[in-house]
Parts: C-alpha cells; structure tokens; sequence
C-alpha cells in the first residue's frame, strides 16, 4: 500500500515537471521587414490662363511612404513640348529647368513612419511672346529613388 | 429630363476622373552576394488604391554623380546593355485592388565585373504620373571595394570630405572625426559614413561641426581606408 502510494506520488511529481517545462517553452520568432516604398500624387496639375511674358507658379502635393532614406526626380514626359520655361523648385530653393532633363528635387529624405511623409513641389511656368496662344497639356514624372 | 440629364452629365464627370493608381514596392535596394547566371530576384508589387491598377516595368542602367546621387541612364545604349544581362517578368500586368504580384529579374549572363541597374515600377494612371525605382546593385564574386579618403577640408562651421572607390565593387567608407578645443585637447570624436559608393566613383560628404572645435583631424575606421 505504501509503496503503491509512493509510486503514484512520483507519478504526479513527473507529470508537474513535465508540466512546468511546457510552460516555460519559448519559441523563437524570425521576420525580415524589408524596405519599401510607395507614392501619391494629387489627380491634377492646372496652371490656369497666363498672359505672355508673366510668370505663375503652383505647388504641387505629394505623399511618399518609405522605410528607408529616399530622393524624388521630376522630369516631363511625353510627345507634347512645353510652353515657355517649366522649372522645379528643389529642397535648396534654387529653381531648375525641368522641361531639359530629369532634376532631383528632395535628397536624402528620412523613412516616412506609417503616416507618410506629404512633400509640397512649387512649380513655376514662364511664358513669353514667342508662345503661341492655345491650351496646352504637358505630363510631369515624379520618380521616387532610394538614396545611396 | 433633366434629372437624365443631370445624370449623364454627372456620369461624364465620373468617367473622365482620373483614377488614383497607389502601388507599394518592397525592396528598394537588391544586393545578391555573388549573382549566378540563372539567378532569380524578387520584387513585390501591391495595389493599395481602390481600383484596378494597370504596372508597366522597365530596366534600365544607373551611375551616381559627384553628390553620391543615382543618375538614371534611360537612353536607348543602356536599356540595350542591361537586358543583355538582365530579364522581367512580367512586364506588364493588371493588378486588383489589395492584390500582390513578385515580379521576377533574372541574370541572364554574370560575365560583368559589376552592374547596376534600376527596375522602373510605374503605374499608368491619368494625370500625373509616378514611378519607384528599384536598385539592382550585382557585382562578381571576386570583387571588392577599394574605399579611401581622397580629400578633406574644413570650411564654415563644417568640414567636407571626398570619399573614392579604387575597388570593382561597391562600398561604403566609414572614418572618425577628432575634434580638438581651444587648448589642444582632444574633446569629442564623431564618426562619419559616406553612403554606398559606386566603383571608379566618389562622392562627397558633408558634416557639420560643433562651435568649439578648433582643429580637426580624420580616421578612417573602413577596411581599405587610408588615412
């Protein structure tokens, strides 16, 4: 009787052990969170009416997700050629060309947070007497790069 | 009628606006060790827009400028010589809103010393557009960078260093800022990294200084660095 008691009682012991062993279990979890990004652009770019020989300008809204450092070009795309001088105001306040060739505009942007970050592009369109009068619709690229 | 119309009019409008095509794209930067021909890299594409989205891709070369900045290279020579080395699939593809795509670039040949090119995610959408450039960063296995300091400076309130890359394969140069006070003393130090690199490139740096520091010495801490 004794011993039988004895038995079941290391039994029990054992089944707690193995118990609190389980329970103690940890399992390691690996994930890689790859760096990744993304863009919005407002649907439409109007400058409106401009006389010849007077300047506009307009700034243009963008939203950029990224989780790394990153930098914007802009550059106009398309068969149709633009009108007077078409420049982009880039992060140092200097205004360029952007109808010639692609110009980088924001550098070495910090990653966005899950927000987003929102980037405000001035534009600015000057015309002159050698414009012929007409409307005119011209498409601009914004291409999103992550920095070196 | 006129609510008929008032209804067609309002159909146009809804017709002709244009449609906001959103598209996440992970990862930004591709750097395979030793890249073997027949090598597949992934590039994941997603909708996060309300609507079906139509994804046109294209490879096409890039370098980096004195600022350390990618220049893309879109002329017809150099999307001629990537696809020499590189293919996509697919290149075009229609994707439902919250729905994925991989997007496959494989090496068709790895006889190059290095190649670095970018793959052009965009969108086609009504008025303006976007692209997300992904860079593809492939170097042959026996290649190293060779990064060393190639000039420094101090100017202002700052001091501007030029980081070269002698090596065939891309790097980053990482030194030590030293900076002494008043009495000679060395007060704090600051380390600097310059940012990848691109072989037979440099790139400039520029740091920003403490008003106190009187004399400033560099350390390169990178492997291939000279001082």
């Amino acid at each position: 009787m004794k011993k039988s008691f004895f038995v079941a009682l290391s039994l029990m012991l054992m089944l707690l052990g193995a118990a609190a062993v389980q329970a103690a279990a940890v399992i390691t979890v690996q994930v890689e969170i790859l760096g990744g990004f993304s863009i919005d652009c407002s649907d439409l770019f109007i400058f409106g009416a401009v006389m010849p020989g007077q300047s506009i300008e307009e700034t243009l809204e963008l939203k950029v997700w990224s989780n790394r450092a990153w930098d914007l070009y802009v550059s106009c795309i398309g068969p149709v050629e633009v009108p007077g001088t078409l420049e982009v105001e880039d992060q140092r306040g200097l205004w360029q060309d952007v109808a010639s060739s692609s110009r980088l505009v924001l550098w070495d942007q910090t990653a966005t947070g899950s927000e987003g970050s929102v980037v405000h592009i001035p534009f600015r369109l000057s015309t002159s007497y050698a414009d012929a009068p007409g409307e005119y619709e011209f498409q601009i690229e914004f291409t999103v790069v992550p920095s070196l | 009628m006129k609510a008929v119309m008032l209804g067609l009019f309002l159909a146009l409008l809804w017709s002709l606006a244009p449609v906001k095509a959103r598209i996440a794209v992970a990862p930004m930067i591709i750097e395979p060790e030793q890249v073997q021909a027949g090598q597949v890299l992934a590039v994941h594409c997603q909708n996060r827009s309300e609507e079906p989205v139509e994804v046109e891709l294209a490879l096409v070369l890039f370098d980096q400028d004195a600022r350390g900045k990618v220049v893309l290279l879109e002329d017809g020579e150099s999307v001629t010589l990537v696809e020499r080395f590189l293919s996509v699939e697919p290149r075009y593809f229609v994707l439902p809103p919250g729905a994925s795509q991989e997007i496959q670039v494989q090496v068709l040949e790895n006889a190059f010393q290095h190649l670095y090119a970018a793959l052009l995610i965009k969108p086609r959408q009504n008025g303006l557009h976007s692209r997300l450039a992904v860079l593809l960063l492939l170097s042959g296995a026996e290649e190293e960078p060779a990064l060393g300091l190639s000039s420094w400076r101090r100017r202002d309130a700052g001091v501007s260093l030029r980081v070269e890359n002698r090596g065939g394969r891309h790097g980053s140069w990482a030194g030590e800022l030293l900076l002494y006070d008043g009495q000679g003393r060395l007060a704090s130090t600051m380390r600097v990294h310059s940012g990848l690199v691109l072989p037979g490139r440099s790139r400039g740096v520029r740091v920003s200084l403490p008003g106190w520091v009187e004399q400033v010495e560099v350390r390169s801490l990178a492997p291939g660095g000279e001082r």
